[in-house]
């Protein structure tokens, strides 16, 4: 099939490039027309559109698929051990580490974080994500238990993986938020589901809608 | 709060001057009267000792040596004292929120590597109002910092109240903090947030000392009693293995400032041990007196006077006892395997 109708394509090609565009049923087979008839009868579509398309398809589809353009992500740097260093002081009002490890309210804060190692950075990492707020780097996360832009395992912030602004949200929004991550994550759900994520989004939810 | 007295001895180290300094300033204080420079009895100074005429200084007398000294010779004096005065305050504030700490944390519990303390505890901790206390935590889920359920706070379901954990409580304390309008409340309330940790620590260590005590104290008992059952008279051998319980006369849960007294011990095969709380006394669950042992001993063993003189004996010693409030018993008398 595709020789003949190759040949003839060309030819309504040229023509078009000369101005005299004739899709027409003439430059496409027999075997072609007859399809065209026996679909058009089946499904109620047009010949003329069916012609239209089998010509694109015979002109098109030898073509390499356009490549999207790489997005460039604009990647935040993390911050230095420094700077890390100096938002948990100020957060603390302390001076030094010395004096931090022997802040009652640092310890108090880190009660339920286990041994964390100062001597890496990744000690300071956790407690700046749990009393700071997000590193830059880690702000619009993507990959396995990032919703909303935040990885939910690393981040107690239930209001912005809701996607939800605690100053205006109701409890109907928090709901409805809920409703809408579950049907993507609910275990049920065999493309999407994941019992890990829906569990911590489980727990979010009965947080922000505990009534105390 | 009452009246704050700054010792002279402690006034001489935060104004490092010599005490011959103090003397001779307290001298010219005394020698004119009616001058720019007075201090007056009661309200600037309480004397502690007559003979010497030893004094203590309040907030006002100290601020005005300070003053003096610094109007003569030294300057930055007046910073001192009232970084002294600063200190000791928050020092005494923290320390009687410590003492309510360890009043009223009988609920303290370790679940999932968290400390817990009930709701109904941290009212009275926190000096405050359930309902202020509830408000305080909506507040906090108003936040990004938001409460966690299984974090910050839980339900239990043996008891089905609210936990806050120490997180949770310093989550509290802030928005206490960010919410009260008297200085003074505020205080209280962040300190709150900065000593529970420390205490609790403290407590469970206490608690994890009291316990190797008692088994020390068992195990004694156990010596002192040749490894044999005193009512059996029995010992286990090669044929007969059989195993040795220390017994509590008064019972543990019920008279806990006994619990590692070795004269409330008595060494028991696990035979009678078994047949003195289950069948005697209906349970191991119901508290036990040394009456009720010297009951068991003289109904079922009557031959054994020897061992009835003994146990009255004991209870000579031990005295007249009064069980502990039950309902809610003191945080340091918990079982290890609470907080642990």
């Amino acid at each position: 099939m595709g020789t003949t109708a190759h040949t003839e394509v060309k030819q309504s090609t040229k023509s078009a490039k000369t101005g005299e565009v004739n899709m027409s049923k003439a430059i496409l087979n027999q075997i072609l027309q007859n399809e065209i008839s026996r679909f058009s009868e089946i499904h109620g579509v047009s010949t003329a559109s069916l012609s239209e398309f089998a010509l694109f398809v015979i002109d098109n589809h030898k073509k390499k698929d356009l490549k999207p353009k790489p997005t460039k992500v604009t990647k935040s740097k993390p911050l230095a051990l420094s700077q890390l260093k100096e938002a948990i002081y100020q957060h603390f009002k302390v001076q030094g580490t010395t004096e931090l490890k022997k802040s009652g309210a640092f310890q108090m804060a880190t009660s339920g974080m286990g041994k964390l190692d100062f001597a890496k950075k990744d000690g300071w990492e956790k407690v700046y994500r749990k009393w700071i707020g997000i590193l830059p780097d880690e702000d619009n996360e993507t990959g396995y238990g990032c919703i909303n832009g935040i990885n939910i395992f690393k981040y107690d912030l239930p209001w912005r993986a809701f996607g939800l602004d605690p100053k205006l949200a109701s409890t109907e929004e928090v709901k409805s938020a809920y409703r809408e991550l579950s049907k993507i994550y609910h275990p049920d759900n065999r493309e999407t589901g994941d019992a890990q994520v829906f569990h911590r989004l489980t727990i979010f939810y009965k947080s922000l809608t505990e009534r105390f | 709060m009452a009246e704050l007295y700054i010792t002279s001895q402690e006034l001489i180290k935060t104004l490092r001057i010599s005490s011959q300094e103090l003397i001779n300033t307290e001298k010219f204080f005394d020698s004119v009267p009616d001058d720019e420079w007075e201090l007056i009895e009661g309200k600037d100074y309480r004397v502690v000792i007559q003979s010497s005429g030893l004094r203590e200084y309040t907030a006002a007398g100290a601020y005005t040596i300070a003053r003096y000294l610094e109007a003569n010779r030294k300057s930055g004096l007046w910073g001192l004292i009232k970084e002294w005065f600063l200190h000791t305050k928050q020092d005494i504030r923290r320390a009687f929120i410590k003492k309510k700490v360890l009043d009223n944390c009988s609920s303290l519990i370790k679940r999932n590597n968290l400390f817990f303390i009930s709701q109904s505890d941290l009212v009275v901790i926190f000096g405050t109002k359930l309902h202020y206390l509830n408000k305080m935590a909506e507040h906090t889920q108003g936040t990004q910092y938001a409460l966690i359920q299984g974090q910050d706070y839980d339900v239990f379901a043996d008891d089905g109240r609210r936990y806050y954990s120490l997180e949770g409580i310093y989550k509290l304390s802030l928005a206490f903090n960010e919410c009260q309008s008297k200085r003074n409340r505020k205080e209280w309330c962040k300190e709150v947030g900065e000593v529970v940790e420390p205490q609790v620590q403290d407590i469970v260590s206490q608690i994890e000392k009291r316990e190797k005590s008692i088994q020390k104290s068992m195990d004694n008992a156990k010596r002192r009693d040749r490894k044999t059952c005193q009512v059996t008279e029995q010992k286990p051998n090669k044929v007969d293995n059989f195993k040795l319980a220390a017994h509590h006369l008064y019972s543990r849960n019920e008279y806990p400032h006994l619990a590692d007294v070795e004269n409330n011990l008595i060494t028991l095969s696990c035979d009678v041990h078994e047949r003195f709380h289950q069948t005697h006394m209906g349970g191991y669950n119901k508290p036990c007196t040394i009456d009720d042992f010297i009951n068991f001993v003289e109904k079922y063993y009557p031959t054994n006077t020897k061992l009835v003189i003994w146990l009255k004996d004991q209870k000579l010693k031990l005295g007249n006892q009064q069980p502990e409030d039950g309902r809610k018993p003191h945080v340091l008398y918990l079982p290890f395997n609470r907080v642990s």
